[in-house]
């Protein structure tokens, strides 16, 4: 058991967190780059744009699943930006900032599609015999094997499903801790709450997605 | 630990949220529970299943589509005029400012104490210029071609700060009420010239003649130089007061006795005489004095009135010397007569 504390431990460690990655100067080189960009330096803007458009990209693609959403929230956020960065007064990371229109925009999607989705009517339960996904699964992602790539396949869609099956909310911290890696304290930061509500929505999601993942075969 | 806790502990332990000493609880707990193990072992499933889902990279082309919807998009977006810019630098300055308090005061301090200062010195400089013309406006310039006085200055000098083309214009200081010229500057290589001089302000005070401010001006008026009129006034109130006996021994005798003695005007020298009368007998000093009138005066009306004011302190060795002399020598038949007869009835000297 101790084991697999310390196997957690350390892969959270090394787990990919953009804030960890900024060092001193690339913090100072950010800083100078907001400033000019508040100044009205179009250049500068575009250098900040491109140290963080992929992760917004990436975020975006994951949480709605369509390129063209995601190129809209990419874009959307960015222009949002732009225009209210004169308000921008470094009482966060411009991480954190830029992350926290991302996640509003995500959000406010989500939202929309959920709110579409009940008026549409009828779930297909595609339950047959049940099987315990999760005790079986193996961490070996290089599938030479057919069988095992379908397996995944099929896995990857009910994942899919049971992410579709949390509320926005739970499905924004679920995705900001396990996929972008980051601390509670900060989604707290980027969804205008606390860590403390950012931790219990956070074990609200992994119950659910257990739940909706046990069914599965 | 419950296993309640435990539960709620569990996520965060998966995903490395869970401070160490409840790490410590957490892993005593499931070495002991063997449903919150299953749980954990659930969760750290949970977390390798959807590792295995992970995240997808954009596509490059993805990523340069948006990168380009993006610049058009910024492009669209109005810059605003000049104004706009320059109402976002100042928001922004603001902004920063706020986030500075200190130097956000130590700036309001300094504006303050700038603005303060510079609006002094403005103030002072246009106080100066306004001065400046006023006084040129009060001076009474003439054309050259009038008559020039001794001690006029060339108007050249203070062309500067004289308007008008006035280098053909003459000052006249008698009338230009300036006492003195006290300093001239005047910068190397340049026309600009800086003239101090002092003014002289009219001003007036009444009050009674025994006021002693008012004897300080009255004697000053004694030894005026310029006007014969305030002399003669003066003169003749501090002598009427002394007529009256209200006389001090000091300052108001000698104006009187100077004037006596040095005054062009003989109107002047018979009031003083006048004045002196009461004293002649008592003070040695004003004796001198209307005995030297007696010698050497050139009006012999004042002669005359020195002699017949004597006359009551003939006795005296030095006036009937004086007489004496006068009655021999005086040019004028009259005086010599008016003599003789005061020294016959006199009885001669013990």
């Amino acid at each position: 058991m101790s084991d697999a504390l310390s196997i957690v431990s350390r892969e959270a460690v090394l787990s990919p967190s953009p804030r960890k990655s900024v060092r001193a100067g690339e913090i100072t080189s950010e800083t100078e780059l907001i400033r000019e960009a508040q100044a009205g330096s179009r250049a500068a803007f575009d250098a900040l744009v491109r140290q963080h458009d992929q992760a917004v990209l990436r975020l975006a693609l994951h949480l709605t699943g369509s390129e063209q959403d995601a190129q809209d929230i990419h874009q959307e956020a960015f222009l949002k930006a732009y225009k209210s960065l004169a308000n921008f007064r470094f009482e966060c990371s411009f991480y954190t900032w830029i992350y926290r229109i991302v996640t509003n925009l995500c959000l406010d999607l989500m939202r929309r599609r959920k709110a579409r989705r009940e008026e549409q009517a009828v779930m297909i339960d595609a339950a047959g015999g049940e099987m315990d996904l999760l005790v079986n699964v193996s961490d070996d992602r290089a599938g030479a094997n057919p069988d095992r790539e379908l397996e995944r396949k099929q896995l990857g869609r009910h994942i899919m499903d049971a992410l579709e099956k949390l509320t926005p909310r739970e499905r924004m911290v679920f995705e900001l801790k396990h996929f972008q890696g980051l601390r509670l304290r900060t989604i707290g930061e980027m969804l205008n709450t606390t860590e403390e509500t950012a931790k219990n929505t956070l074990f609200r999601a992994t119950k659910k997605l257990r739940a909706n993942l046990a069914g599965v075969r | 630990m419950t296993c309640e806790q435990a539960q709620e502990s569990i996520a965060l332990a998966v995903y490395g949220e869970l401070p160490d000493e409840d790490r410590h609880l957490l892993a005593q707990h499931l070495v002991v529970c063997e449903s919150c193990r299953a749980e954990y072992e659930a969760v750290e499933g949970l977390r390798k299943a959807m590792s295995l889902s992970p995240q997808e990279e954009p596509s490059a082309n993805l990523l340069a589509q948006a990168r380009l919807r993006l610049e058009e998009a910024l492009d669209a977006v109005p810059q605003g005029g000049l104004l706009v810019r320059l109402g976002r630098r100042f928001r922004l300055g603001l902004v920063r400012l706020s986030s500075a308090p200190v130097m956000a005061s130590a700036l309001l301090v300094f504006g303050l104490a700038a603005g303060g200062y510079g609006g002094f010195r403005l103030g002072a400089h246009k106080l100066h210029v306004q001065q400046s013309e006023m006084i040129l406006k009060a001076l009474p310039i003439r054309p050259a071609s009038v008559a020039i006085s001794n001690g006029s200055v060339e108007a050249a000098n203070v062309k500067p700060v004289a308007d008008g083309p006035n280098d053909s214009l003459m000052i006249d200081t008698a009338a230009a009420q300036i006492a003195n010229v006290s300093q001239i500057l005047n910068a190397p290589n340049s026309n600009r010239v800086e003239i101090r001089f002092n003014r002289l302000v009219p001003e007036s005070i009444s009050g009674s003649i025994n006021d002693p401010y008012i004897r300080r001006l009255l004697l000053l008026g004694v030894v005026a130089p310029q006007n014969p009129m305030v002399k003669d006034i003066s003169v003749d109130l501090i002598a009427r007061e002394c007529a009256t006996g209200r006389c001090n021994e000091g300052p108001d005798r000698r104006a009187l006795m100077d004037a006596l003695r040095y005054d062009n005007d003989p109107g002047v020298r018979l009031n003083a005489l006048a004045g002196l009368q009461p004293y002649i007998a008592s003070d040695v000093h004003v004796r001198n004095a209307v005995l030297d009138a007696m010698l050497h005066d050139a009006d012999p009306i004042v002669r005359v009135q020195a002699i017949e004011l004597v006359a009551p302190i003939e006795a005296d060795s030095s006036v009937r010397q004086v007489l004496h002399t006068v009655a021999a020598q005086d040019e004028n038949p009259q005086i010599r007569d008016v003599s003789e007869q005061l020294l016959e009835q006199e009885p001669p000297v013990q």
